[in-house]
């Protein structure tokens, strides 16, 4: 009894944690992480060929060639360049694993291609249908030694797992920081124009997360930042989701960096506007990320005819966001335009304009310009999504009026 | 501590006033022990009841005196106390009539159903099988960019909707286009929905087979899966709340069970005793995972025991077995404001939608006379056997009163 009172005693007079440690924990690797320098135990490798079929193994490193001979004659696809990102991560680091729904057939677009013939079904595991809960469990497993990670066919799905989402984002720091948690989310998702999918294949996800705590989010447009971040994300010790263009996962071919691991809090320039352009005022600096850069890119030469350029820089890296690169363009053009795959309210877009406002004010000759979708559920008829999803037009006329200073 | 005053009071007193269908009263089990709804009394127990009352014994035939479970005896016996999933209860496959259209032994075809009636199904049967057929067509030559085929389910769609009533509400998952056709949606309107044109009730937001309509009391597919189990409950509590005599009916597949969303929306329906039909299509594949990756319990019928509920498994390539158990489990769920679940077992005969390609590992069925657009080689003891088989040449009579269409008919024979 008196032990308790004393306990008691103690604990309210003991002072109050320090008000610096609020933004501490938030990740367990710091955003600016080298992932190349990451290294794993001596035993892995002699882990990996006593735990698989040396049979199996074999196959699997013939497709592992043929994956990097595609790339190297850059016509490898993104589904493919993460298919590979995964398949050399899981070689290298016994303790990863893979689950998704309908893995044994290689799920949607051959992420998790060979996983479960070369590895097994343990470690490969097809998920039965319950997105919410399956989220949670990679999450157990990864508190407890493995490195997890999570395909979402279409992240329209993982909508089930907000729950779990956030539970992930927050337990680094709400435990103290006592329990890692290594969990790599990866999923086909944005909003392509003309996509044709309904109102329930096309909502931003990656919007609705990015208020989670904690959580590590990237996008990639390209096979290079697909794998590359990929790579990054599943050797990062914290929870992290890595979306990919629903509607160009078999179609935009390239390359890829040979074992690289790309960083996970910087935006990739892309295209850099020239000289003369800045100097006339004729350059806009363009942010975007999914289906987007190949909207923008594709646009490239409309808006070059017209006399302007733009700056494009893929947001790759969604939380934490790279406001330098912003705002070292910025400098530069001093105009601004987000093409953006999330809605008018709560949108991606949202977030970033707002804080290149209150950030770089200085350095703006107009407000943000944000192209984005409408608070619509997105139409499956094309005449009707022309008019909610934003596409390479919208951005010729925006970069026109820009440079005519219109708003 | 003081305890809190516990009452009890009748949920739906209603209930009372429900005369029920005879069926009905033969199907009603034993009052169930946990709750006093079906009497409608009102049980007040207070710290006084608790200190008058003697304590509960145990042991020797005594009652355990915990809250929220069966009654039943202690015991120090620790075998027989661990309980194994093997010892629950099996389900009976229900079936009326073999593949070739012979009742089975003691069987006998629903009586309330007439021969035209039964012909009347069978060619709705034909005609769902025959559009999914030309809009699947359609989907490869690319004119519709999308289409999930319902094959080999044909009779649960029309064994299941002919056994509502019209304005039972019913919550589908996306594989029933045959419920909301039976129900008069024409084909053309689901054209116009595949093709999302301006006659599209849904007015150009869905892909296509995500129909609805609120004149056929169908609501609209919604594309997240098991979304529509937790709304169908709400909808059949706010039947009950209004006292009608229908059910809502809710529509999912065995993957689509695995959802969170399932597991709430049965204890909820189960603890709020309201009139709901949930209907199982057990076709054993949820895009390429088999059943025996999706659960490890007997089939989803075996869940039903643990939201409080009655269960029926049914051969779901038997429409006549379909009709009728759809049927009883309607009538009891309204008898008794209570829900039931139907389990029809059947096979997933096409890919689960044009997007994929099961072949590689769904065995398909074989080319037979009622050949399908897109199959190869049936395997042994496949689970498959077409539902319109039975129907084609029947070998009873549909209706004992009407002896005309003995014999059935023949697809290539002209229809009347």
């Amino acid at each position: 009894m008196a032990e308790v009172k004393e306990v008691i005693a103690y604990a309210k007079t003991s002072p109050e944690p320090p008000a610096s440690l609020a933004k501490e924990l938030e990740f367990p690797d710091a955003p600016d992480t080298d992932y190349n320098t990451k290294t794993v135990p001596d035993t892995a490798a002699g882990i990996t060929t006593s735990s698989t079929d040396a049979a199996a193994l074999a196959r699997c490193e013939e497709h592992i060639v043929g994956l990097k001979e595609k790339a190297a004659a850059g016509q490898i696809t993104i589904g493919d360049a993460v298919n590979l990102a995964i398949l050399e991560e899981m070689i290298r680091d016994p303790m990863t694993t893979i689950h998704a729904e309908d893995l044994q057939a290689g799920s949607s677009y051959d992420i998790p291609k060979l996983t479960q013939q070369t590895f097994g079904t343990l470690r490969a595991a097809d998920e039965i249908i319950d997105e919410g809960h399956f989220i949670g469990k990679a999450l157990g497993e990864g508190m407890n030694g493995y490195r997890p990670i999570v395909e979402l066919m279409n992240t329209n799905f993982g909508i089930y797992g907000m729950a779990e989402l956030s539970s992930a984002g927050n337990t680094y720091a709400t435990t103290g920081g006592q329990f890692e948690m290594p969990m790599t989310i990866i999923g086909a998702g944005g909003t392509a124009p003309n996509q044709a999918l309904g109102a329930e294949h096309s909502q931003p996800f990656h919007a609705y997360v990015m208020g989670i705590p904690g959580l590590k989010i990237c996008t990639a447009s390209s096979p290079e930042a697909a794998y590359g971040i990929a790579k990054s994300m599943i050797r990062d010790n914290g929870p992290g989701i890595l979306f990919l263009p629903v509607k160009q996962m078999k179609s935009v071919k390239g390359s890829v960096d040979e074992g690289v691991c790309l960083p996970m809090n910087k935006a990739r320039v892309l295209h850099k506007a020239s000289d003369a352009s800045i100097s006339a005022g004729k350059a806009v600096t363009v942010l975007t990320y999914l289906h987007g850069v190949k909207e923008s890119l594709d646009a490239m030469e409309t808006i070059n005819a017209d006399g302007n350029d733009i700056e494009l820089i893929e947001l790759t890296s969604l939380k934490p966001l790279d406001m330098d690169t912003i705002r070292a363009s910025l400098e530069k053009t001093h105009k601004i335009i987000i093409l953006d795959e999330s809605t008018l309210s709560g949108g991606v877009g949202a977030t970033v304009s707002a804080l290149i406002s209150e950030r770089c004010f200085d350095e703006l000759d107009a407000p943000v310009r944000r192209l984005c979708m409408d608070d619509a559920p997105v139409p499956y008829a094309a005449s009707m999504e022309k008019a909610v999803v934003k596409r390479g037009s919208d951005l010729i006329e925006a970069v026109r009026d820009a440079v005519a200073k219109k708003l | 501590m003081a305890m809190k005053n516990i009452v009890m009071r009748a949920a739906g007193a209603r209930l009372l006033q429900r005369g029920g269908c005879s069926n009905a009263a033969a199907l009603r089990g034993p009052a169930r022990w946990s709750s006093s709804t079906q009497t409608g009394f009102t049980v007040s127990v207070t710290d006084d009841d608790m200190h008058d009352a003697p304590p509960p014994t145990m042991g020797d035939g005594g009652v355990t005196p915990f809250l929220g479970v069966k009654p039943a005896d202690t015991s120090p016996a620790l075998e027989s106390c661990m309980v194994s999933p093997d010892a629950h209860p099996t389900w009976k496959l229900f079936r009326l009539l073999d593949e070739d259209g012979h009742l089975v032994e003691g069987a006998s075809m629903p009586p309330s159903v007439s021969a035209e009636e039964w012909v009347r199904m069978y060619k709705a049967m034909v005609s769902q099988q025959e559009m999914d057929t030309i809009f699947y067509g359609s989907q490869r030559q690319g004119r519709v960019s999308f289409y999930m085929t319902a094959t080999g389910e044909e009779a649960i769609h029309i064994g299941s909707a002919a056994a509502l009533a019209f304005d039972d509400p019913v919550y589908a998952q996306y594989r029933e286009a045959g419920v909301i056709m039976w129900r008069g949606f024409t084909k053309q309107q689901f054209a116009d929905q595949c093709f999302s044109n301006v006659r599209d009730l849904g007015k150009g937001r869905q892909m296509p087979i995500h129909v609805g309509s609120s004149e056929h009391h169908f609501h609209t597919i919604s594309s997240p899966l098991s979304t529509q189990i937790p709304q169908a409950v709400g909808a059949a509590y706010a039947l009950k709340q209004e006292g009608r005599d229908n059910v809502a009916m809710c529509f999912f597949g065995e993957g689509a069970a695995s959802e969170g969303d399932f597991h709430a929306a049965l204890n909820f329906a189960g603890t709020l005793e309201v009139p709901i039909v949930f209907f199982c299509r057990n076709n054993g594949y949820a895009i390429s995972t088999p059943t025996h990756e999706q659960y490890r319990g007997d089939g989803i019928a075996s869940r039903a025991v643990g939201y409080g509920m009655h269960a029926i498994r049914v051969d779901g390539n038997d429409m006549a077995a379909v009709y009728a158990a759809t049927k009883a489990a309607r009538e009891l769920a309204i008898s008794n404001s209570c829900p039931v679940l139907i389990e029809a077992m059947t096979y997933r005969v096409g890919h689960h939608s044009t997007s994929d390609d099961s072949s590689r590992c769904v065995p398909t069925p074989t080319s037979n006379p009622y050949s399908y657009s897109f199959s190869l080689s049936l395997p042994p003891r496949c689970p498959h056997r077409s539902p319109m088989r039975p129907f084609h040449q029947p070998k009873v009579p549909l209706n004992r009163r009407d002896q005309e269409v003995e014999g059935g008919r023949r697809p290539d024979q002209p229809v009347p």
